[in-house]
């Protein structure tokens, strides 16, 4: 296909109207280029030759150097990534915590290297430099692509830190039907990874750090009613029960032990 | 340790700096709901609540009285180079017509660095307000903001935080009722390094691929847009507007005299409980470990990056030093943007210098040849070390290729990527020999392994 050839697509309604909205703060329009390029990577989940061709006649750049910027910019993607793109950091923090061994094991669990998208069509895996959740490694980001790609609802980034080796496969397996799961249960939201009793604590309460998906809790734990309360100091688990039952229940269960 | 918390002792609220500076924290915390909260919550007459910039705005301050005042406060850019701020913001001309931009350098990247992420996510106000005394200081009427492309949460909470200010009518066309419009964009990138490099950011910017620029013409005479631009880091702006509500002598009281202040210091590697801390330079490296709980049950300290991976390794002698420019500089490292990794005797040097050259080859932007071809020869180097091909004339390669990067590049990414591997090679220099003999060894006994078979 010859330059020519390419149609611009129409863009969808979430880049026009960040263009819209950005354009006056800007002197020129091209300075609107990798933001609207980026909305269109969250929306499609890779970015087709039409979908360039569209954001350069809207913009008014040369094709040729959208495709340029397009090749610059390690998110931005030229060929379909399924429908979740996950980015394994492997920058020294979490290669110490063995990222690594968690992108091997993908590639051989579905037979693909890096950068490949599974026969399921569901993943894409491939390295990324530092996340900058360093105190939680290994870290890991899962984008989960737009309405663009198929019928999803709607683009979604989660973290996924402090995994193990069997937490990131059951994760996989999770959202691929492998494993049955709950209704309402989303296998990218927070859950926990382990419980880790504080030796010689400041007081006679005890106390333990709640290692989760997203981040690690130092919390205080009581007792009461025969259920663990626990609290970080700031409030930030409160109203876990209703926000989010499961991983309230994996906490119990995890403190009961 | 009771140099965590310099902002309670100050009377000044703990949430208006950031909210997680009290002691007994010893984490950072994310949780989305969370963040949403904080985000929409302006703390009005509460101290900080805006209450810095209003008073710059409304009391007829001038652009110098206000440079004054942020140099009186010794304040350095903590991006990682460390420049005097105030000093910074002095050298835009006054008499250039037309416009002038603010640009706040939020891309961070560095590897071990995780702050600028938490005070977009829960305090993004506390960046606006600074930037608003920003903008006046500079004669800019536009404020950008680049995040890099993997904050999606960054980006959105920044935005709902901008709205929010708009609507209150601290941003726009008339903040607080003046007559000095100040306008703010949140700008994503999408992945790049090297877009965290002042220039390559502007080009970035601009919509261009992250190509550093050359120098002079420096940014504060013609930077973005070819106009004169100040770039500053996300933490630097943040605590701007504690100048005018503290004073620029709560700065000069904390700290050294080169380094005032306060500083938010990120830990990470093998320690009890990374995290991240706000505390007073001059504090020890020994005394940040503890913050972090210390070293693994049974572990010895091996090596020490004490700013970032573009900094230079340090020894296992490292706690008593201080934790400010000029000492870190003096034991022969930098503070950078002061984020720590700590290796312990269970990490191989050689592959923890593989990790980080594959980072740098990966960043290079390939526009110079000593970078472009230096950073890939260090992976393929270090690769052929740590898979047992090591051969002893690979230190002197090894620093023959620092010696052709270092100053020879064309941007300090160059720099960044020969410091660590020159300062591991010469400081660990037994670590690298012992692991080549071993894999020399091997070869050996396989050659005559080989010879004796036939
Ligand atoms: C390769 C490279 C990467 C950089 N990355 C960042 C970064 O991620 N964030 C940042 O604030 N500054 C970064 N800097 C420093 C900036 O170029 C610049 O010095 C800084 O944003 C100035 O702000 P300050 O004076 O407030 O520190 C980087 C510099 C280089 C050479
Ligand atoms: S030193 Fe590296 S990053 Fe900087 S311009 Fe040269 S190739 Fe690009
Ligand atoms: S090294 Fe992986 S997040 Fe920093």
């Amino acid at each position: 296909m010859t330059v020519f050839e390419i149609e611009a697509a129409p863009l969808p309604e979430v880049v026009t109207s960040l263009a819209e909205s950005m354009r006056r703060h800007y002197p020129t329009s091209r300075a609107l280029l990798i933001p609207l390029l980026m909305e269109c990577q969250k929306h499609y989940g890779w970015i087709s030759p039409e979908v360039a061709m569209g954001v350069a006649k809207l913009l008014d750049v040369p094709y040729g150097e959208v495709q340029s910027c397009i090749s610059f910019y390690t998110m931005l993607h030229t060929k379909p990534t399924g429908r979740y793109i996950i980015g394994v950091c492997r920058t020294l923090n979490c290669a110490l915590e063995g990222a690594l061994e968690l992108l091997h094991h993908f590639e051989h669990k579905y037979g693909v290297e890096a950068t490949e998208v599974t026969a399921d069509g569901n993943f894409m895996a491939y390295e990324v430099e530092c996340l900058c959740d360093c105190h939680n490694a290994p870290s890991i980001q899962w984008l989960k692509a737009g309405q663009g790609a198929g019928n999803q609802t709607e683009f979604k980034p989660y973290w996924v830190n402090n995994v193990t080796l069997e937490l990131f496969d059951r994760i996989l397996d999770e959202l691929s039907g492998k494993i049955k799961t709950p209704e309402g249960f989303d296998p990218l939201a927070e859950r926990l990874v382990r419980i880790v009793e504080k030796e010689n604590p400041p007081d006679n309460r005890r106390w333990c750090w709640l290692v989760t998906t997203n981040c690690q809790y130092p919390v205080v734990v009581e007792q009461k009613d025969g259920e663990f309360h626990v609290d970080d100091g700031y409030g930030k688990l409160a109203g876990l029960k209703e926000r989010n039952p499961f991983l309230w229940k994996e906490i119990q269960e995890g403190l009961r032990k | 340790m009771a140099k965590g918390n310099p902002i309670l002792q100050n009377g000044v609220k703990s949430e208006w700096i950031t909210p997680v500076t009290t002691l007994d924290n010893e984490h950072g915390i994310r949780h989305i709901e969370d963040y949403e909260k904080i985000a929409r919550y302006v703390p009005e007459g509460a101290p900080g609540g805006y209450r810095a910039a209003k008073k710059v705005l409304q009391s007829g301050m001038t652009a110098d009285d206000i440079i004054n005042a942020v140099k009186a406060s010794g304040i350095r850019g903590k991006g990682g180079a460390g420049f005097p701020t105030g000093l910074k913001w002095s050298f835009v001309p006054k008499d250039n017509p037309g416009p002038k931009y603010l640009v706040i350098n939020g891309d961070e990247s560095e590897p071990g660095t995780f702050k600028d992420r938490f005070i977009l996510e829960d305090c993004p106000h506390r960046l606006i307000e600074g930037c608003i005394i920003a903008a006046k200081a500079m004669g800019a009427h536009q404020v950008y903001t680049y995040i890099r492309g993997e904050f999606f949460d960054s980006i959105r909470l920044l935005k709902d935080a901008v709205n929010e200010a708009y609507a209150k009518g601290y941003l726009g066309d008339s903040p607080f009722g003046t007559d000095y419009p100040v306008h703010f964009a949140v700008h994503s990138g999408a992945g790049a390094y090297i877009c965290g490099e002042e220039t390559a950011l502007l080009s970035s910017l601009e919509g261009e691929r992250g190509h550093p620029k050359l120098k002079p013409p420096y940014p504060a005479v013609e930077g973005v847009f070819k106009k004169p631009t100040i770039i500053n880091n996300v933490e630097t702006i943040a605590g701007v507007p504690a100048v005018f509500d503290a004073g620029p002598e709560w700065f000069t009281a904390r700290g050294s005299e080169k380094s005032p202040g306060i500083k938010l210091v990120s830990v990470s590697g093998c320690v009890r409980n990374p995290g991240w801390w706000e505390v007073e330079y001059g504090i020890t490296i020994g005394e940040l470990l503890d913050m972090a709980g210390g070293l693994r049950p049974g572990r010895k300290l091996k090596a020490l990056i004490p700013g970032g991976s573009s900094c230079p390794l340090m020894k296992s002698d490292c706690p008593p030093v201080k934790f400010t420019y000029e000492d870190v500089q003096a034991a022969g490292s930098m503070l950078g943007c002061a984020a720590m990794i700590v290796l312990d005797d269970s990490v191989d040097i050689v592959k923890a210098m593989g990790s980080i050259s594959h980072f740098y080859a990966h960043e290079s932007c390939g526009k110079c040849t000593p970078c472009r071809e230096g950073t890939r020869w260090f992976r393929q180097i270090h690769d052929r070390i740590v898979a047992g091909g090591g051969r002893m004339e690979d230190l002197d390669t090894l620093i023959d290729i620092c010696d052709g990067i270092e100053t020879k590049s064309f941007c300090p990414l160059g720099d960044a990527a020969a410091w660590p591997v020159r300062s591991a090679v010469t400081r660990f220099r037994e670590d690298y020999e012992a692991h080549i003999r071993r894999s020399m060894e091997a070869r050996a006994a396989g050659e005559t392994a080989a010879v004796t078979a036939h």
